[in-house]
This record gives structure tokens, C-alpha cells and sequence, in this order.
């Protein structure tokens, strides 16, 4: 599936006035939104880049050496809808990691969403475009599955917003929270959230990120009619749709679309460092 | 509480359509020895393994890869395929716990199956089995091979489909040819029969009464403690009903295979899962 994207920032004095506006553009009530999202990385390390092309070939004669592409290495996410209530509720009542199966079981909250490095911004277009898929997981205990596939846990967060949906365009008008704690190095995700108050915003000024997308589910279908010049496929009735309300929103915020290296998932290659020989006459630490 | 055993027959490489023979064979001799056998709903699976992918730098103890199963049982839940992580056992065990040969015994008249592995020496720390939409399978599994791709790599996909429902007594026999195809997709054009597959299902003890439609409801909620349950009435009924079916059929060079539910853990929802370890013990098809 993919996603077509436009951000804009909103400062904190702002935000009021915004979703009012919002609300009388998409013509319905904010849906207060809050999510926890887990961060995973594989937990290979990436090859050097360049390493595939120096892999020699072989002496054999008439045996065809297939250049396999590097392949990547992403960063994944579990996220998990909630509500301020699951904050406050005692421990044993908390939504965890482990969601129970069966009839009366509630509805499945976790899901495992991977999203792709945004394609190069086309002129035309205007907008990001990026690969992205997301699965629903009905049972199970989501951190073991994680960690069996292959990967390991980074890190969690906080995204507290309010959700729009005007035509086809998806609208958050969200910020970041995590607790301001020391990042201590955990290695599995909290058992136990935190209480509601204690998370902070992760900028400290306060700023609200607007985010408008479209889901676009198979990206080259074209439409009925081929004569048109224009292309009349998903992708460009998106792309045009995104950009009419960027025109109508214009004066009130700025969506633009930001470096696509900055949404990059994938996971970079750390070069070994050498240990320094030392000089004589240093001392060693 | 619903208790299962599993046999598979695989299919001998040389005459790919005995496994119907095999097949028909059953469902006759099921007809025929019991008069209240009741013909139910048909049932279907489909199977798909994936290997990790093992770097090569990463040391010797890691080496051997794991699976991945995404398994779609129809007469478990129409609406949900389960994913389960199956962890290779470490090469000790493996010598250890025996698992049926596939010998030719030609020279033996009524071969006999020996007792098999069952899933309790899979591994001590059991893999994970999460559940996802069925809707989803499909995509769940091409992001796997397709981003993931430098971690798993796809081995091969089963499936069984028309599979047939027989209930009889306390017993529920479900049959079917298991056919097997080498590449992603769930065509047929490519599908070769790996052999044929008999689950029986029985009613372990008798406390809990209720036996809802699928059985493998949960019964007492979900915080019951670990207890190992007694199979082992079961275990010998679900093997005389087999030793039964199977009176008068000639299996030829090929042994039927045979795999229980792991005892231990057979409580609530893990009734479940325990199934779906049972079918990926089968479907793992070593060799």
C-alpha cells in the first residue's frame, strides 16, 4: 500500500484555533488518538555498502555469478492504539504486550507496521510518496514474535493527537510524547505505561506536526478512461487531491514536503572503527 | 477439552496418485465400519514456510536456521491465520528424539508406525504463535519475503483443499490430500501431492461438558496455571481409531507418520495453539 504525504508545523498556541478550523473543514468532531509506538531494528548488522560488489567472481567455467542487490535492513514498528484511560487503570487492567485470545477477548489494539524510504520528491508532483504496509495482530505476544523474527527493541514512544477525515485525506494533528526519564538502554518495552502526565512532549517548545495523507491500495491501477492525456490512475487523482487542500489551507498552515532522507527507515552502515596507535610519550586511556 | 493426534502418509515418490488410492481407501473403509459416520462441512488449509536467513559472520551456535509458519486452518478459524515461529532444535536433540524413518519395509507385512516425535521435544523454550486477519495473510507474507528478505526466505507453500469432515461417535476424523508447490504463489498448475493427512480429534477428559462448536474454545478463562493433563486415554483412543481405519490398506513402501499434541500446555486459548504446532511439526517436512 502506498501512502501520499504532506506535513506542516503548527505552534503550540495554535493548535486550538486549528482544530476548529479543521473540524468545520472536514465537517466532524476531532477523534482524540493516542498511540504507543515501539521501535525494532534487526538485529544483523547491515553490510558495507559496496561490499556485494566486491565479492569476486568465481573460476568456474560457465557458471553464471548473479549479482544479488544489497538488500536492506529496516527499522520496523509495533504500535498500539490506546485511550487516556488505559494510562490510569491498575496494573492488572492495563492493555499489554500479550492480548489474549478467545470470544470475549477486547478488540486487538497492537499492529505491526513497516513503512519504506519515501521515493525522490517528483517536481509535478508535489508531494511524498512512500511504501508502506501494516498487519493487525489478533493474538499472540507481539515483543517475543518481534524478537524471534529477527529483530530487536530500540526504543518507544508516545503519539497523542486528534484524527480528520476530509474526502479521501487522512488528517493528524499529533505531537510526539515520551518521558522525560534519562533514554536508559531497555531491552524489552515497559510492561507498565506510565501515567498520562508524566510524558512530556519530545520538542520542547510544543510544536504540533499536521500530517495529511492519502492510502492509496494498488498504486498504478489506471482508471476507466485511458484518453485522457493527463493519466487518470490513482496516483494522480491523489496527488491532485492532496494538493487542493494544500491550496485551501494555504494562510493558515504550511504543508510542504520535507527532506524524504529524513523519514529514511532503512538502517545505516557503522563503519568499525580502528583503535588509534598510540604516540609515544601519550599515555593510554 | 478437544484432544487431536495427526497422521500423515506421504505420498511414494514413484506413483504420485496413490495418495488418492490411500485417500479413498479411508473414506471407505470409514463408511463402511461405522453406520453412524456423519459427513460434515468440508475443510481446507494453507501453509506457508520461511527460513531465516543465517549471515554468515554470525557464530557457529546460531547457525541453524529457524521457521516460520503462516498457517491458515479453515476448521480452527475461518477468520484468522496464525504465524508461528518454530525454533530448530539444537543438534543434540535432534539424535536424541527419534523420528519415524520413511524405511521401505517391503519385507514387513503389516508395517507398523512407530511411535513418533511428538511436539513436546521441539525445542524447550516453545515458539511464539501470533494471529493475524485473514485478509492480511497475504500481504503479511509478501512483506516477509519482499522487505524482510534479507532475513527470511520463502521454502515452500502447502495446501490442502475439499478436505473431508467425518463425526463419528465422540470422534471427528478430518482427511485430505496435502499438495505441495515450490513457489510463492498458491497455484495449482505446480502442485504435487506430498501425501495425505488424517486428524483425529477426541474428547480428552470429561469434566467440561460443553463442547461448543469448535471445542477449542476457552473453557476457564485465561489465568489457569500450567497443568499437565492426562493424554494418555486419549492418546491410545485416537491411536485404536487409526489402527482401525487403517485394517486392510496397503500403504506400500511408505509408513504413516504420527504427531500428538504437546501435553503440557493445554489450557484455555493455548488449546489453540497447541494445534497449530502440531500441524507445523507435520507440515515442517523435514527432508
Amino acid at each position: 500500500m502506498h501512502e501520499l504525504l504532506l506535513y506542516g508545523q503548527v505552534p503550540e498556541s495554535r493548535h486550538e484555533q486549528l482544530l476548529k478550523i479543521l473540524a468545520g473543514v472536514a465537517a466532524m468532531q476531532p477523534r482524540h488518538v493516542v498511540e504507543r509506538h515501539l521501535v525494532y531494528k534487526p538485529q544483523r548488522e547491515p553490510e558495507e555498502p559496496g561490499a556485494h560488489l566486491r565479492r569476486g567472481g568465481t573460476q568456474n567455467v560457465g557458471v553464471k555469478f548473479k549479482q544479488v542487490g544489497q538488500k536492506d535492513l529496516y527499522f520496523t514498528q509495533l504500535v498500539q492504539r490506546l485511550s487516556v484511560e488505559d494510562f490510569n487503570k491498575s496494573e492488572t487492567n492495563q492493555p499489554g504486550l500479550v492480548i489474549a485470545d478467545g470470544e470475549s477477548a477486547p478488540e486487538s489494539k497492537w499492529t505491526f507496521e513497516f513503512q519504506d524510504v519515501p521515493q525522490p520528491v517528483n517536481e509535478n508532483h508535489g508531494v511524498l510518496d512512500r511504501m508502506t504496509h501494516s498487519t493487525e495482530v489478533l493474538s499472540g505476544n507481539v515483543h517475543e514474535y518481534m524478537a524471534q523474527i529477527g529483530n530487536q527493541f530500540v526504543s518507544e514512544y508516545y503519539q497523542d493527537g486528534h484524527l480528520f477525515v476530509h474526502d479521501n485525506i487522512v488528517l493528524l494533528l499529533h505531537r510526539v510524547l515520551a518521558e522525560p526519564a534519562p533514554a536508559t538502554t531497555q531491552s524489552t518495552p515497559k510492561e507498565r505505561l506510565p501515567s498520562f502526565d508524566s510524558l512530556k512532549p519530545l520538542d520542547s517548545q510544543g510544536t504540533y506536526v499536521l500530517e495529511a495523507k492519502i492510502r492509496l491500495h494498488d498504486r498504478d491501477r489506471k482508471g476507466a478512461n485511458e484518453k485522457d492525456a493527463k493519466g487518470t490512475d490513482v496516483m494522480s487523482k491523489g496527488v491532485e487531491e492532496l494538493r487542493r487542500f494544500k491550496n485551501q489551507m494555504k494562510g493558515c498552515v504550511d504543508l510542504t514536503t520535507p527532506d524524504r532522507l529524513l523519514l529514511d527507515t532503512r538502517v545505516k552502515y557503522k563503519p568499525k572503527t580502528l583503535a588509534q596507535p598510540a604516540r609515544p610519550g601519550q599515555v593510554v586511556r | 477439552m478437544k484432544y487431536s493426534g495427526l497422521y500423515f502418509i506421504p505420498a511414494p515418490t514413484n506413483a504420485p496418485e496413490a495418495s488418492t488410492t490411500v485417500l479413498n481407501a479411508l473414506i471407505n473403509n470409514i463408511e463402511s465400519k461405522f453406520d453412524d459416520a456423519a459427513r460434515q462441512n468440508p475443510w481446507g488449509l494453507v501453509h506457508r514456510l520461511l527460513r531465516s536467513v543465517v549471515s554468515p559472520s554470525a557464530p557457529p551456535s546460531q547457525q541453524t536456521p529457524n521457521l516460520q509458519h503462516v498457517l491458515q486452518l479453515s476448521y480452527l478459524s475461518t477468520s484468522r491465520t496464525y504465524c508461528y515461529i518454530h525454533p530448530s532444535p539444537p543438534t543434540t536433540q535432534v539424535a536424541a528424539s527419534v523420528q519415524v524413518k520413511n524405511e521401505p519395509t517391503s519385507q514387513a507385512p503389516t508395517p507398523l508406525p512407530q511411535p513418533a516425535q511428538s511436539s513436546t521435544t521441539a525445542g524447550a523454550e516453545k515458539g511464539t504463535i501470533i494471529s493475524i486477519p485473514v485478509a492480511q495473510s497475504d500481504a503479511h507474507m509478501a512483506l516477509l519475503v519482499n522487505q524482510l528478505s534479507s532475513l527470511w526466505a520463502f521454502r515452500h507453500a502447502m495446501s490442502l483443499q475439499n478436505g473431508i469432515t467425518y463425526n463419528i461417535g465422540q470422534f471427528i476424523i478430518n482427511l485430505g490430500e496435502l499438495k505441495a508447490s515450490r513457489q510463492g504463489t498458491t497455484s495449482m498448475s505446480n502442485a504435487s501431492t506430498a501425501g495425505v493427512a488424517v486428524c483425529i480429534s477426541t474428547v480428552a477428559d470429561s469434566e467440561e461438558d460443553q463442547l461448543d462448536d469448535s471445542g477449542y474454545a476457552s473453557l476457564n478463562g485465561d489465568a489457569d496455571a500450567e497443568v499437565e493433563v492426562d493424554v494418555s486415554a486419549s492418546q491410545t483412543a485416537v491411536r485404536s481409531l487409526w489402527d482401525a481405519l487403517k485394517t486392510g490398506i496397503e500403504f506400500g513402501k511408505t509408513e504413516p507418520r504420527e504427531y500428538f499434541m504437546a501435553p503440557e500446555v493445554l489450557k484455555g486459548e493455548k488449546q489453540r495453539e497447541a494445534v497449530v504446532r502440531m500441524w507445523c511439526e507435520l507440515l515442517r517436512m523435514r527432508g
